[in-house]
């Protein structure tokens, strides 16, 4: 957890936002994408880590796709435990979250869950299909592994209070109505719910859910505190070379600067 | 007294709501409507209406006398092959669609397995003047074409889903994917007692309908309450429909889930018997999962008992004793297909066939009293019954 808290600490002191890349576990294969982390640290203040699932039921097709394939290459949480667990030999800086659905934590239990996850050095994990109202399952246990809890453009303002209570790192903002994946613009609704999170709380806040452009990010410095991109990422990871991937990776790093 | 789910929408341990943050103020909304209506005579008298002049109930308990004689004991069938559509499913869809009205909503969608409930679905929305939608997987197009073909002719849209084993369990993420996406003016129109807090309590009291005849009837006819029900589980909600107003008396309930090629094989979709609990769709409960969490593909010969988990209400029902919980295998279920067309005339549904054919393997005593659920009617499946059992 602390690293994040640093991450966007420093951030702020930089006069930037934290850039938060995406990456699938696993894909497109468990050794490239070893290869391909090492890229995404470079630029990212944190990196989020999709682990695979059988019924990703919060994700468009881009990263459904990307599921199976690492899936199909014999990636599952173990094995994330243990690519972990020798990434943090290297590297004992870069913030780490694990996007991961409940019944994979529940698979394991819980508390074993996190006894593992504080262990090997991970620092967060965004459970899309655990909302607030089921917290008791998982927040008793957790240690000093975050738990990033979601907030929506549908979120009320009560159940916001609930949310940012029970939040220790930063709260993932869902900007749209929908499942993940590219989309042209940043939605209104989502630039109204970091104005409803920033009204009662100094925690900050990342927007993710549709982002893909340096012109997006661009656009929201000074209004949120993180941005996340995931499905644009995975898509050029399958479609283009790594220089590529480098090149889009710093055009949007350097979008996340106030200067 | 019995009284759950809780506030929270758990039975016991089982149960919750585990959906993406957007869906949970469509998921407070529609708890909210709904408790709205329970004390409302205007929509139950609503709901009733449409039952009787439109479904078609009561459905008929019906003393089956000549496979009473081949079993030794005494067989009534609650009749719901009768209902409009063929199958239990459209009671569910009324109460639903009437309630989705209420809440203002324009466009309904829903999963299908069989497409009994696709079906049921599409007939509602019709009915009542909705836009529908409803995801299928491709494989259960393909076994089930006819019933695609209904609910084109009836109006909707079918869209197929070509992810994961292409069954229910995928065409229920596409449904929640739509959902999540539509849900200012959509109401999704989940089929069984699964799903997060309100379904599994809603669906139940819509189904109940079911229980609640039986029991009137038999009294009527024998002066006393059955001995044994029986029904087919799936995600459970004929069974849990007709389960649900005797749970307090003392009658067995036995619930019979699709068995597959057998246990030992791993090709079945017998959740409960399998042991394994995890969490899927929203709820808390009895899952088939591979090792460290995928879900696993199941199999059975009937496409809506296809299904990893199974109701977080019967998961609860297994853990405190009240249902006992079996399956039958596609062969036995093939069997009681068979037996109750030649011995009674009445061709059930692939999946009813499943309670029925547990009669022939089951160790009920002779002279007992019992009621079987027949949830559907087997028209739909005349081409798989066809090619399994070689006939010309």
């Amino acid at each position: 957890m602390n690293r994040i808290v640093n991450a966007f600490n420093k951030a702020k002191y930089d006069n930037r936002i934290c850039f938060i890349p995406f990456c699938e576990f696993g894909y497109p294969s468990l050794e490239r994408f070893s290869e391909i982390v090492d890229i995404i640290c470079r630029y990212g203040d944190i990196v989020e880590i999709g682990i695979p699932f059988s019924d990703p039921i919060a994700d468009g097709p881009i990263i459904q796709k990307a599921s199976d394939i690492a899936i199909r290459n014999g990636a599952n949480l173990s094995k994330a435990f243990e690519w972990l667990y020798k990434f943090r030999k290297n590297d004992d800086f870069t913030p780490i979250v694990f996007m991961l659905y409940y019944n994979l934590v529940h698979y394991i239990g819980v508390k074993e869950f996190f006894r593992i996850a504080k262990d090997i050095g991970l620092d967060g994990v965004i459970i899309p299909d655990l909302p607030i109202e089921e917290s008791d399952n998982v927040y008793p246990y957790r240690d000093s592994v975050s738990i990033i809890w979601l907030a929506s453009v549908t979120t009320s303002d009560v159940r916001l209070k609930k949310i940012v209570e029970k939040s220790d790192s930063f709260i993932y903002c869902v900007s749209v109505k929908g499942v993940t994946g590219p989309r042209d613009e940043v939605s209104k609704d989502g630039l109204d719910l970091i104005r409803r999170i920033k009204n009662i709380s100094h925690i900050p806040t990342a927007l993710g859910f549709g982002l893909k452009s340096k012109e997006q990010i661009r656009s929201l410095v000074g209004i949120v505190d993180g941005v996340i991109v995931g499905s644009e990422i995975i898509r050029i990871i399958e479609d283009s070379s790594d220089s590529e991937l480098e090149i889009y990776l710093k055009e949007l790093k350097s979008a996340t600067s106030m200067l | 007294m019995y009284n759950l789910p809780d506030g929270r929408g758990y039975f016991g341990e089982y149960g919750g709501r585990f959906v993406p943050e957007t869906l949970m103020e469509p998921l407070l909304q529609l708890e909210e409507a709904y408790n709205k209506v329970k004390d409302d005579e205007d929509f139950w008298q609503s709901f009733n209406k449409l039952l009787r002049d439109y479904v078609g109930r009561p459905t008929p308990l019906y003393y089956a006398n000549r496979l009473s004689e081949r079993l030794g004991f005494k067989v009534y069938l609650k009749r719901e092959d009768l209902c409009h559509t063929g199958a239990h499913k459209i009671n569910n869809c009324i109460g639903q669609a009437l309630l989705a009205k209420r809440m203002g909503k324009s466009r309904i969608i829903a999963e299908t397995g069989a497409g009994q409930h696709g079906v049921a679905t599409a007939t509602v929305a019709s009915l009542l003047g909705l836009r529908c939608t409803i995801y299928m997987g491709e494989e259960d197009m393909i076994r089930q074409k006819m019933n695609v073909f209904r609910m084109k002719l009836l109006g909707a849209e079918v869209i197929p889903v070509s992810s994961g084993n292409r069954t229910l369990k995928e065409a229920i993420n596409s449904a929640l994917r739509d959902w999540v996406t539509n849900i200012d003016d959509t109401h999704y129109l989940i089929g069984s007692v699964i799903g997060p807090h309100p379904y599994p309590m809603m669906v139940r009291d819509f189904q109940s309908v079911i229980g609640r005849e039986a029991k009137r009837q038999i009294l009527d006819i024998e002066k006393k309450l059955p001995d044994y029900i029986v029904a087919c589980v799936g995600g459970g909600s004929n069974s849990i429909g007709i389960f649900y107003p005797f749970l307090e008396d003392d009658v067995k309930l036995i619930g019979v889930e699709g068995g597959g090629l057998g246990l030992e094989t791993k090709k079945h979709a017998a959740s409960i018997s399998n042991s394994q609990i995890g969490v899927l769709h929203g709820c808390r409960m009895y899952l088939m999962q591979e090792e460290w969490g995928n879900i696993m593909n199941t199999y059975s010969i009937s496409a809506g008992l296809d299904y990893p988990g199974v109701g977080p209400e019967h998961s609860y029902l297994k853990d405190i004793g009240r249902v006992r919980y079996e399956y039958a295998t596609d062969d036995v279920a093939l069997k009681g297909f068979e037996e109750l067309s030649k011995s009674e005339g009445i061709i059930p549904a692939l999946e009813s066939a499943h309670a029925v054919g547990y009669l022939f393997v089951s160790d009920i005593p002779k002279g007992s009293i019992v009621i079987v659920n027949l949830s559907g009617r087997g028209d739909k499946d005349l081409d798989i019954v066809m090619r399994e059992m070689k006939y010309e």
